[in-house]
């Protein structure tokens, strides 16, 4: 299994999505800070009271993240599973003498720790930045203290879930119609509509743990479709 | 089963969506020879060949690839055969090179004869050069690099000439002749140019609507139709000859 995560690694250019990832970040810091300020444009604002305290500013922050991330995979899928088993390209992958089960799961571990790994280093970075950034410049109200963030640790790790699970599902229905944009714009709606389930849960921890769970399920389900699909896959 | 076949169908059938494409198909390829695979376009010469290569899992009927089960030993048939099947799908932003080297990882091989295999086929001076760059006929010469590389016993080629010059066309022949003689390994081929597989084929399979209607020796055609394959080919595709098997 490592040599074929090995091979995917050699044969797509993981170096483009480190760089989007860099670029993610940017912008999302740059969106962070905005959230934190807008509070300050319209104090009479009640809508903006939203992005006030770090109890709503992390959620709201990290379910946008998410739905980035998530369409991050949803390009990665679509470039190294929905290509690879579009038109005449599966006969390239199904003349090797190594179960097409096993190549599956190592495209889908290559994406799902690619982009876990991108989405945590993100969200730690931008909040550490901002953390320290507050110490000299107060935006929000509170202080950032060590306590929020291992929130900011703690939702991400939630997210996390979210996104894996998601960008799996986005995989699995564009590779049922074995087309790039299926895949991408089912990340996106899928993504929006993520977006609202967690706006709504940022009250309750427990609904935004069962939530994750249930994503997770989702993705695990996805991901059973996928290996058996392209098991029982014809190259005609 | 006869030990001495590398291929033996057994009726084999496929269907696409309730119609028959292939309708009891045998086949008989011996060791050590070299088939010429002809029939019309549509014929379902390229089925067969997806069949026996694992892309294509058949509907009724059996096949056997070096004494393996195609259905139920896939993966031992895989690392024994090599294959170009329609048009050659590669890592295009990749090197010749490097696509070999993926190739020879996914065979579980090591990387020592590529040098001698891209210089065997015209690529030795191709360098990084991507293969999104190269032309027809060079990417028809670095399909066939990588369907020896491995050492495969038995060659699935369909229309592995396709594209190449006068010159890469007899190049090649020499070549799979020499693969034949030298390395004991089994062709099956397919082309439309009737001409080269009458230079190279041992044994005739005529295929006609998804059925091989002929399996006859080259030197019983040669000897019957002193004009050449073609008039052999045409008697059959005119329905002026039955079926025959000298197997």
């Amino acid at each position: 299994m490592r040599t074929l995560i090995k091979l995917e690694l050699r044969r797509n250019k993981i170096q483009t999505y480190v760089t989007a990832s860099l670029i993610i970040t940017i912008t999302m810091l740059c969106f962070l800070y905005l959230f934190a300020y807008a509070p300050m444009l319209e104090p009479n604002d009640k809508d903006m009271a939203i992005f006030s305290g770090y109890d709503n500013l992390i959620p709201l922050f990290e379910a946008l993240n998410m739905a980035v991330f998530c369409v991050l995979s949803a390009v990665m899928y679509s470039k190294i599973i929905i290509e690879d088993y579009s038109g005449k390209r599966p006969v390239l992958l199904f003349s090797y003498p190594v179960s097409r089960k096993k190549i599956m799961l190592a495209k889908l571990s290559v994406v799902c720790v690619f982009t876990t790994l991108s989405m945590f280093l993100s969200n730690i970075i931008v909040f550490l930045i901002f953390g320290i950034t507050e110490k000299f410049i107060h935006l929000v109200s509170g202080k950032f203290t060590l306590s929020i963030m291992l929130q900011v640790v703690e939702t991400t790790l939630l997210m996390l879930l979210i996104t894996a699970g998601a960008g799996i599902a986005a995989a699995g229905i564009g590779f049922i119609k074995k087309s790039v944009p299926t895949t991408i714009v089912s990340a996106v709606l899928i993504a929006s509509l993520l977006c609202n389930v967690v706006a709504n849960t940022t009250c309750s921890r427990m609904a935004m743990y069962i939530f994750a769970m249930v994503m997770l399920f989702i993705g695990m389900a996805f991901t059973i479709i996928l290996i058996k699909s392209v098991d029982a896959m014809e190259v005609e | 089963m006869n030990k001495n076949l590398v291929v033996e169908t057994d009726n084999l059938t496929k269907t696409f969506l309730g119609k028959e494409v292939i309708k009891g198909c045998n086949m008989h390829v011996e060791t050590g020879m070299i088939y010429g695979f002809l029939g019309a376009n549509g014929a379902g010469k390229t089925t067969v060949f997806k069949m026996l290569s694992g892309l294509l899992t058949p509907t009724m009927g059996k096949a056997r690839i070096l004494g393996m089960d195609i259905i139920s030993q896939r993966g031992g048939i895989l690392s024994e055969i090599g294959t170009i099947i329609e048009t050659p799908i590669f890592y295009e932003h990749l090197s010749a090179t490097e696509n070999l080297e993926i190739h020879l990882a996914y065979m579980g091989k090591d990387n020592s004869d590529i040098v001698s295999a891209l210089a065997k086929v015209g690529l030795n001076d191709t360098g990084s050069q991507p293969v999104s760059t190269f032309s027809l006929g060079m990417r028809q010469r670095l399909a066939i690099a990588r369907a020896i590389i491995h050492k495969p016993k038995l060659l699935i080629l369909d229309e592995p000439i396709n594209g190449l010059d006068p010159i890469g066309i007899r190049e090649m022949r020499d070549f799979f002749i020499e693969l034949v003689k030298t390395q004991g390994v089994t062709i099956l081929i397919s082309s439309h140019i009737l001409s080269e597989i009458e230079h190279l084929a041992d044994i005739i399979g005529v295929i006609v609507n998804g059925t091989i209607v002929s399996e006859v020796s080259m030197t019983k055609v040669k000897a019957e139709y002193p004009s050449g394959l073609e008039a052999y080919f045409m008697d059959i595709m005119n329905g002026r000859r039955g079926h025959e098997n000298t197997n």
